[in-house]
Formats: structure tokens, sequence, C-alpha cells
């Protein structure tokens, strides 16, 4: 059990070190970094709202940002690696393809992560710069705690997002086709409630239903991490959110990182 | 003598499909042949023979149609035979970012080497393949040549008993072709088994024990050294002659 998680580890490790030294990476963080300090005069364009823009706008770009890295990401290091025969070097060795699988995963996502975590030291410094305005705007909540709690609901969702990523970078014939397809899940995974809604008043019949009902449920449901959507109302149960969320995303990641295993242990190269 | 290879009757059809329509072609076709502990084995046939198929059949990149492969009489892939075994590919592509010490980390842990053993080789093989001032450069400023030698580096990292070298002095200079050479002879006398794929044959009748000529994913024709031995250009005639009598197209 031990040699599987080194060998796994220091993939991760080679994936992060790859994709923080590539250059498309620190385009992307250059222009996350430029749109969240945009966010900053864009607030003095909302007289009244200014803490709102800063703070709407920067967990989106955040989001956003930890999109692009997660798919240029896993298209550049496993797509491209399967492509150019870099991956030839690792499968001769002792290694299981699962092994490899979740190696990258792990890389990827910890890049997504540290792309956020550096974005999101400059969303808090843009907020902090007008601290009472914010102050009034979480309605007495504590700042420092609900800040970071919005971050591991962003981080849960880049879980899934980079899953999905990795799995159509293995799936996928093409670049294009791979980003196609995770933001298509992407952007379907944050309209999962309205899909539900539509497929209930539209499909008629039982068994039709739950097939369709099924079929949709593949795509993610990022309702579960839409945290700053209802984390001021008073009262509101937030370890319960955070849990069913976190327990959500692994579940859902867990599910593309085998699938992605099964397809690729079948895969000749 | 114990065998470190095994092939029976090895057969693999590649099947691609496309809007519907499936396309089959032959990669080898009932390949039988072995490689001996201590030998240098090679496969000599033209492009498109079947000799990259072979070896990545063997290395569990692509899987059999039909036959079988033992390494170190277990049945691939194998956990342990793997460990056992040194691959260098006939381009070696390397992560372009990292430098020839970051990726040697990383293969040395896949092969389960210490990481105090893994520092001690990366220093030895670097000197090896006369590498070990550009230890630290990104390797996206490497030439061909260079990135060959750290193929061959990563190849001998983790001391392996078997060597499968695919085309291994493609792209190097007259002097890195002797040097390639040189190598493996002396890893030979140091006991290493070697089995290596190439369409030079002089490559191959100055290092081969035995060789395998492979034509239109076939074994055609096994030869001994004592078929080329004290003849310089033999092995060439031999070549050229199996090939006409199989009636391959040339």
């Amino acid at each position: 059990m031990i040699q599987p998680a080194i060998q796994a580890l220091a993939i991760a490790r080679t994936t992060v070190i790859e994709q923080i030294r590539n250059r498309l990476y620190l385009v992307i963080l250059f222009f996350g970094g430029g749109i969240l300090l945009a966010s900053l005069l864009l607030g003095a364009l909302a007289p009244g709202h200014k803490v709102r823009v800063i703070f709407d706008l920067g967990l989106v770009t955040l989001e956003i940002f930890g999109l692009v890295t997660a798919v240029f990401g896993a298209v550049s290091l496993v797509l491209d690696e399967t492509e150019s025969k870099t991956i030839y070097l690792i499968l001769t060795r002792p290694v299981s393809r699962a092994t490899y699988i979740i190696g990258r995963f792990l890389g990827l996502v910890t890049a997504v992560l540290f792309t956020m975590a550096a974005m999101s030291v400059l969303h808090f410094i843009a907020m902090v710069y007008d601290y009472q305005w914010f102050k009034e705007f979480t309605y007495g909540w504590s700042f420092h705690s609900v800040y970071p709690l919005l971050l591991v609901m962003a981080g849960g969702k880049m879980l899934i997002t980079a899953a999905i990523a990795l799995f159509f970078s293995l799936f996928a014939s093409s670049q294009v086709s791979a980003l196609v397809f995770t933001g298509s899940f992407w952007i379907a995974g944050h309209f999962g409630s309205e899909l539900r809604f539509l497929i209930d008043r539209t499909v008629e019949g039982g068994v039709a239903k739950s097939i369709v009902l099924a079929a949709a449920s593949i795509l993610p449901n990022f309702q579960y991490f839409n945290f700053r959507d209802t984390y001021a109302i008073p009262h509101f149960a937030g370890f319960e959110f955070i849990g069913t969320a976190l327990f959500y995303g692994l579940g859902y990641a867990g599910f593309f990182l085998a699938l992605s295993t099964v397809w690729f242990s079948r895969k000749e190269f | 003598m114990e065998t470190v290879l095994q092939v029976n009757q090895l057969s693999k059809t590649y099947k691609r499909s496309h809007l519907g329509r499936t396309k089959t072609s032959r990669g080898v076709v009932d390949l039988t042949f072995e490689v001996r502990k201590g030998e240098v084995f090679g496969l000599l046939g033209l492009n498109g023979s079947g000799k990259t198929t072979t070896l990545k059949i063997i290395l569990g990149l692509l899987f059999p149609t039909k036959g079988d492969v033992k390494l170190f009489g277990k049945p691939i892939p194998h956990h342990d035979a793997q460990r056992r075994i040194g691959y260098l590919p006939e381009v070696p592509y390397f992560y372009r970012n990292l430098t020839p010490k970051e990726v040697l980390r990383l293969y040395g842990t896949l092969s389960e080497m210490e990481p105090r053993r893994i520092r001690e080789r990366t220093e030895e093989v670097l000197k090896i393949v006369k590498m070990e001032r550009a230890a630290d450069k990104p390797m996206r400023e490497f030439s061909k040549g260079m990135l060959q030698r750290i193929g061959l580096a990563q190849a001998l990292l983790h001391d392996p008993e078997f060597l499968i070298l695919d085309e291994p002095v493609t792209g190097l200079d007259p002097l890195g072709i002797r040097q390639s050479r040189e190598l493996v002879l002396e890893l030979n006398r140091a006991g290493k088994t070697v089995l290596f794929s190439s369409h030079s044959i002089s490559e191959l009748e100055k290092l081969a024990h035995r060789v395998g000529i492979l034509s239109e994913g076939r074994l055609i024709r096994l030869l001994d050294e004592s078929e080329w031995r004290d003849r310089p250009g033999h092995l060439e005639e031999l070549f050229i002659e199996t090939l006409e009598q199989s009636g391959a197209t040339l």
C-alpha cells in the first residue's frame, strides 16, 4: 500500500512543478490577478454596492480561473503526455495505471488550489481595503470564518472539475474536444436544479422520467457548493451544508476517477 | 541457459474505427523467440516490420491479440518483472520544464528506489552518459542527442538486469553512436541482457550475439553471431538474401 502512495505523490509533485513552470499557467495567473484588481475599479462604479461587486466578482473570477487552470492543466499534462509519449517512461515502470491517474489528479488539484489560494490573497486584500462595508454585507457574520469557508466550497467544485477534466483528457482525441466537454459539464453543473425542473415539467411517464433523471444525474450538481448564495441567512446550518457538499464532491470526483482508471487501463499506447 | 524473455506465438492486430467502419492492420504475426540471460539480441527489420510493436507488447504498452510473453518467467504485465527492466524509447520525450535531476528523481521513485539510492545513482548515470554539467538545466534547452543521453540515463538508473532499447542510435552523431555502442558492450560485459531493435545493420553486427529478422510482422530468420563473425558486411548480405527469399517487398 505504501509504494503506490509514494509513486502517486511523486507523479503529483511532478505535475505541480510542470504546471507551475508552464508559461500558459503563469499567463492565466496573471490575468486572474488582473481581473481581481480590476474589481476595485468596477466596485467604484457601483456606489452603495462596492463590496458586493468586489466580493461577487472576485469569487466568480476565482472559480473561473480555477476551471481554466484545471482544464488547461489536464489537457497540457495528460492529453499531451499520451500524445508526446512521455507516458512510455512511466507505464514501463512498476506503476499501476490507477496510481498514475490518482497521482495526476492530486497534482492537478494541488495546482488548481494553489492558483485559487494565490488569487484569494489578492481578493482578500481587495476586500480588506474596505472592511466596514464587508462587515455590513455579511450581516454580522465573522469575516474571518466566512471567507475561508467560501473558498473551501469553491475548492470542492474544483475537485469535481479537475476529475472531469482529467477524464475528458484521457477520453478525448483532441485538446479542443477535451476543453469543450469539460466546459459543457461545468456550465451544466451550475444549472442542475433548472435542468431537473425542466425534466419534471416536460418528460411524461414514470420510466422515461426516471431514465432522463438518471442521465441528468451524471452531470455534476454545483448547487451543493453555492454557499455564497445562502450563508447570510440567519440560523443557517452551515456545517451540515458543508459536510454534504464535501461528501458529494469527494463521491463525484471518486466516480469520475474510477471511470478514468477503467478507461485508461484499457488504453494502448 | 536461463531465459530472460520468452515470446510465444505472439500476434497483434490493430483495429481502428472511423465513422462506423473498422479497419484492421497487422502488427506482428505468430512471433516466437527467446532472449537468453547475458546476451545481446537484436531485432532487425525494415520500417513497419513490427520491431516497435514487439517491444511495446513486451513492455505492456500494447496488449497482444494472441499468444503470450513471459519476462523472467512471469506473464506480463508483472510488477516484479517490470522492476528488472530498463527501457529506452526510439525518441525519448521528457517533461520540458523539468531538469534531468528532477526526472531521474521521478523515475527512480517510480522504480521503487530509496531516496538515497536515487541521489547516488543519479550522479553515477549522469556521469556515465556525460551529462553531469547539464544536470540542473531545463530539458527544453536540450538537443536531440542530449535527450537521447538522458533517455539512456533513466533506463540505467535502477540498475536493471534487462535493457530494452528501441533504435538506440537514432538521432545520435557519429561520436554519440560510438559512445552508445561502447556503453552497451560495457553493460553486457557487466552481465546485463540487452534486447534492441534497429535498422542499422552495422550496429547490430558489432553488438549482437543473435539477430532476429522481422518482415511484415513475421520473424523470418534467426541468425547466430557465428554466421557473420569475422566477415564485415556479411550480416547485410544475409539480411537482403533473407528478405528476397521471403518475398518481402523491397
